[in-house]
This record gives structure tokens, sequence and C-alpha cells, in this order.
């Protein structure tokens, strides 16, 4: 269980509140889309999950262990996928970006073998694998990514925008990958822009406007024919 | 563990940028004897030292109080072997003389022509002993004061051209290469955005930086053995580039190895101050631009010796980083190494090397730093 009570954060260049009293709890194997526009803190708060940056206040626990105690205990848990368009190291391929990160977090030779083979599967990598990165369309680098924040097999997935730039095969495979996350047990927070795929992998919807919370409640509310907006939480 | 994970992947990194293997093979082998075929060295006069060694007799009355009056400070010394006291780096002159009936008849003056401050002392004490002593009127035969340089001339003219472009060249291609290489390592994740996922990964911000840091410096010492093999090769075949000797009759391997552990700390030292500009720089050509004065400034150091004396180094020079490798490298080169210089020289680079880990590590530590774009 993922808990966050209180975290603000603001940029001491920009001296404004990027993140305001976030409090939320996410349940083991909950999975959660995180959705606002651009720019309403959705990737700081992702990169505060993944302890890039700190929070100014407030405090964060997975299973009770505090991040601030042990970060180690959720850097062991957690796979994130950060947004952006490239990712991956270019000179290397798609299997050494890969293994280099599941190396880096004491994954063992075998498991991550195993895990690998799965994921190239899962998101059709296998034609490419070998290549360097720099080789790559964007969709090929957010799979490969997609694959490098799984191949620790997590207990908690954070996907920032996993079919940023993707087609719409690529979208599909994302979302497949979301459900079979959840089916295995593990928790999933994911932002995204696309209504369709919050819509079909959710089970609850946070949303930030400004750096806060203005809605968190169980997709039901927006799926049903008469359901509520997400759009209308968006607008000032 | 880890670390030789950081290590192995930095370097498959590394040897798969072309624009490094130019920078680190390539140039240090190619370019450097293709400069020395068209450069020619003239060595400037060095100034008159305060303080000169030079090797008499204890007999030698009146010589030593006309010598006393010219030079401000001198030192009188005894040595049966004159030549190889200087070699040695024990004195900057000897004076042998004959004498009959108290009247000096005859000098031998041996000196080092490679180092100024003996070239300058010759000149000076040949023409005081011939006004003193063999007055024109009536020893008009200026054979009565014999030459003796402690080196041929062509190991002289090898020493002054190697001295002067070995540390100067030694320390711009191996400061070019590693901070190349590790602002590619530092500015470049940021640029790629991978610095997030490595942030997030499960490994210490020490050992991300100690990783970089230690595969730039190999990727460094990989241009400092091409530089050192390619002046070897090709002064072998072609001895004129050194000044008519090949590098390997003037110093041995086992000495050119001591070169080779003087610039591993060099190259340290110059991988550390890159990742800091590195990690500080929001992107490669940002950092390019920032590492250019510590080159300018790498071979300002390596060069402001040169007119220097390869024997004398003043202490306060032995803590300035990289002028004192550079003046290590020179009397490597002299057969004259003094262990001290070098210890001093490996620990100075690494007490810097040391100080700017620090930097780094205070700088991915530090938000404004890291998310700079």
């Amino acid at each position: 269980m993922l808990e966050l009570r209180g975290v603000c954060k603001s940029f001491s260049a920009k001296k404004e509140m990027v993140l305001s009293d976030i409090s939320f709890m996410i349940r083991q194997g909950e999975v959660v889309a995180l959705v606002g526009e651009n720019g309403a803190g959705k990737s700081t708060l992702v990169r505060i999950l993944s302890q890039i940056l700190r929070p100014d206040a407030g405090s964060i626990s997975l299973d009770t262990v505090s991040l601030h105690e042990d970060p180690g205990y959720m850097k062991n848990r957690t796979g994130t996928l950060f947004s952006g368009e490239s990712s991956l190291y270019d000179r290397l391929s798609a299997r050494e970006n890969i293994i280099y990160h599941a190396r880096l977090n004491g994954i063992p030779k075998q498991k991550y073998e195993k895990h690998l083979k799965l994921l190239t599967e899962e998101l059709s990598l296998s034609h490419y694998i070998d290549d360097r990165a720099s080789t790559f369309s964007r969709g090929m680098k957010q799979r490969a990514a997609i694959a490098r924040a799984l191949i620790t097999d997590p207990e908690f997935v954070i996907l920032d925008e996993p079919s940023s730039g993707l087609d719409i095969i690529a979208k599909d495979s994302v979302k497949a990958i979301i459900s079979r996350l959840k089916s295995s047990g593990k928790t999933v927070l994911f932002s995204s822009h696309s209504l369709d795929e919050i819509l079909s992998c959710a089970e609850r919807i946070i949303i930030l406007h400004s750096g806060q919370i203005v809605c968190d409640a169980p997709i039901a509310l927006f799926q049903s024919g008469g359901g509520k907006d997400i759009t209308s939480y968006l607008r000032d | 563990m880890k670390l030789l994970i950081v290590i192995k992947k930095e370097l498959l990194d590394q040897l798969r940028d072309r624009r490094m293997i130019i920078a680190a093979l390539l140039m240090p082998a190619v370019i450097v004897p293709l400069l020395l075929f068209f450069m020619t060295l003239e060595p400037d006069k060095g100034d008159l030292r305060s303080s000169v060694r030079i090797i008499i007799e204890k007999e030698a009355h009146g010589l030593k109080d006309i010598l006393r009056e010219s030079i401000k400070d001198v030192q009188f010394i005894q040595s049966n072997s004159p030549a190889e006291t200087i070699r040695d780096g024990g004195a900057e002159l000897g004076i042998e003389f004959a004498r009959k009936a108290d009247e000096y008849k005859e000098f031998t003056l041996y000196y080092d022509p490679a180092r100024k401050i003996s070239s300058f002392m010759y000149e000076h004490i040949h023409s005081l002993l011939q006004s003193s002593f063999l007055d024109s009127d009536t020893r008009p035969d200026a054979q009565l004061i014999q030459r003796i340089p402690i080196r041929s001339e062509q190991k002289n003219s090898s020493l002054l051209t190697l001295s002067i472009i070995l540390p100067v060249f030694l320390m711009v291609f191996s400061a070019s290469t590693a901070m190349s290489s590790v602002i590619d390592m530092s500015a470049g994740e940021k640029e790629r955005s991978t610095i997030e996922t490595l942030l997030s990964s499960n490994i210490s911000r020490r050992a991300i930086i100690m990783g970089k840091i230690l595969a730039a410096s190999l990727v460094g010492i990989t241009a400092v053995a091409a530089l050192l093999v390619g002046l070897m090769l090709s002064s072998w075949f072609f001895p004129s580039i050194t000044g008519g000797m090949s590098l390997l009759r003037i110093i041995s391997l086992s000495a050119i190895s001591l070169i080779g552990i003087i610039m591993l700390f060099c190259v340290l030292l110059f991988s550390a101050v890159g990742m800091s500009l590195g990690l500080y720089a929001k992107s490669i050509k940002e950092g390019t631009i920032l590492t250019l004065p510590i080159i300018v400034l790498a071979s300002a150091l390596s060069s402001g010796l040169i007119a220097g004396d390869p024997y004398l180094i003043d202490t306060f020079f032995l803590t300035i980083p990289i002028a004192n490798s550079s003046f290590v490298i020179r009397s490597i080169l002299y057969g004259n190494c003094d262990p001290g210089a070098f210890m001093a020289s490996i620990l100075t680079n690494s007490i810097y090397a040391g100080l700017f880990f620090m930097i780094s590590m205070y700088l991915i530590k530090k938000e404004t730093v890291i998310n700079r774009s």
C-alpha cells in the first residue's frame, strides 16, 4: 500500500507551489490513473515517488515503510517509466539498456533473462531487441523503456504517459501490459491524456489541477452513460 | 559489483562513440607526430638564477673569489666525477684547472647544455675566465678553456624537444579525451533524459559518480598510452621529429611507465573536474564549452615550467596540480626523477580529484542542478 500525506513541492526558481497538500492512498493491486492538464504537477509527483525530487513537506510510505527512513525499500519495489521522448542510451541496444537497469537494481541474471523474454514478447520487441536504440522510432523507444521499467518485476509500477507517441497497435499493447499487471496483483499508478486508456484500464482516478487534487474517485463514476466529464475538473 | 557494472556500461557506451575513438586514439597517435615534423625549437635564454652550484677543487684560491664576486649566490662543491654529478642534478657547472707556479694555465668546463641555467653559467664563466686569467695579450688561444658537455649534442636536442612538447601534449590530450567522455556521461545523461531512470535505480549516487569518473579515466589513460606508443614508434622510424634520437633511446620503458603513472592521476583529476562541469551543464554542448578553459589551463600549467629547470623546483610549485606533474615528467626525461616530487605530484592531483569528487557529489544531490534544462 502506498500512502502520501500532505506532500508539497515548490521549485526555488519559481517560488510557486507545484504540488500542494497531496494526500492519497493506493491499495495493493489497485490501478490508479493520474490525470491533469500539462503543468498540473503529474510528472513532479512521479519524480517525487521515484526519489529524484524530495518533497518540501509531507510523508510518503510504501507498505508502511517510510520513504524518508528507508529509501531503498521503495526503490527495490518500484519500476518507473518517465515521460519524455527519449530516455535510452542511444549507443546501447534495447537489451543492453534493459539489462543495465536490471543489474543496477541487483536483479539476478536468471530472473531478468526470464522476465526479459516475457516482456520482449508482450511488447513485440523481439525483432529489434539487439539493435542500437539510436535506430529506434519513438514508439520503439517507448516500448523498450516500458520493458526497462518492468524488468525488475516491481510490486509498484509508475507509468508517466506510457502511450505518449505510440501508434494504435502499440497503445493497445500498453493497455494489455497494464491489464496484465493488474491481473498479477501489481499496484499501478499511471498518468495519461488518453480518456480511452484511463477508462479502460483504471479502477480509480486522481485528478490534479494546479498542483492540487480536485477529484479522487472510482472510475465507475465517469464510465456510465450519464457519468461525470473528466475535463470539467480541469477547467478553472 | 555495481561499480563494475557502471564502469562496464560506460566503457561500452564510450567505445561506440566515434568521436571518442577519434579523440582518444587517432588524434593523439597521429596528430602529435605530425605536429612535431613542423616544429622547430629554439629555447629562450634563461636568467641567471640566484643559487648556483659549481664543482671546483678545494684549493682554487683566487678563482673562487672571482666567482663569488661575479655570481650573486654560489656554492662550491667537490666531486671526483663532475659530469656524473651534473647529470644527476648535483651541480650546474664543473671547473677543472691546471696551474703552474700558482698561475692558472688551462681550464675544463663541464656543463649540461640541455639545462638553461647550466648553459648560461658556462657562457658566463667562460668569458669570466678568459678575461680574468687568459688575457688576450698574453694568451690569445681560446682552446685553453676546454668545453665538455655532459651529453651528446643529439641527445641534448632530443631532450630539449621532448621536455618542451611531451608534457604539453600529454596534458592537452588526456584532458580533452577524459573530459569529453565524462561530459557525455554526465551532461549526456541529462540531454538524453536517462538521468531520471539512473537516479531512480537502487544504486548510490556515490557509486554513479565514482563509476563514471573511473570509466572516463580509463578513456583518458588510453589516449595517453596511444600518444606515447605513437611517439615511440614514429620517433623510432623518424628520430628527427624528436630532435635526432628516438624516445626509447632517451628513456627506458620503465621510465615511460613512470610517466604513465603520473598521467593516471592527472587523468583522474581531469575526469573529476569534467564530472563537476558535466553535472552542472544542461547539455553536452554546454559541458564541452565549459571544459575548454580547463584544457587551455592544463596546457598553460604544463608549459609554465618549461622555462624552468628540470632539476630544481620550488616547493610551492609542487602544490599546483598539472604543473607539478609536468615538472616530474621533465625530470623523468632527464633521468633525474625525485621520488619526493613524484609522490607530491600524485598526492596533490589525488587531493584535487577528491575535492572535485565532493563537488560532484554536492551537485548530483542538488535538484536545481539535476533539473537544469
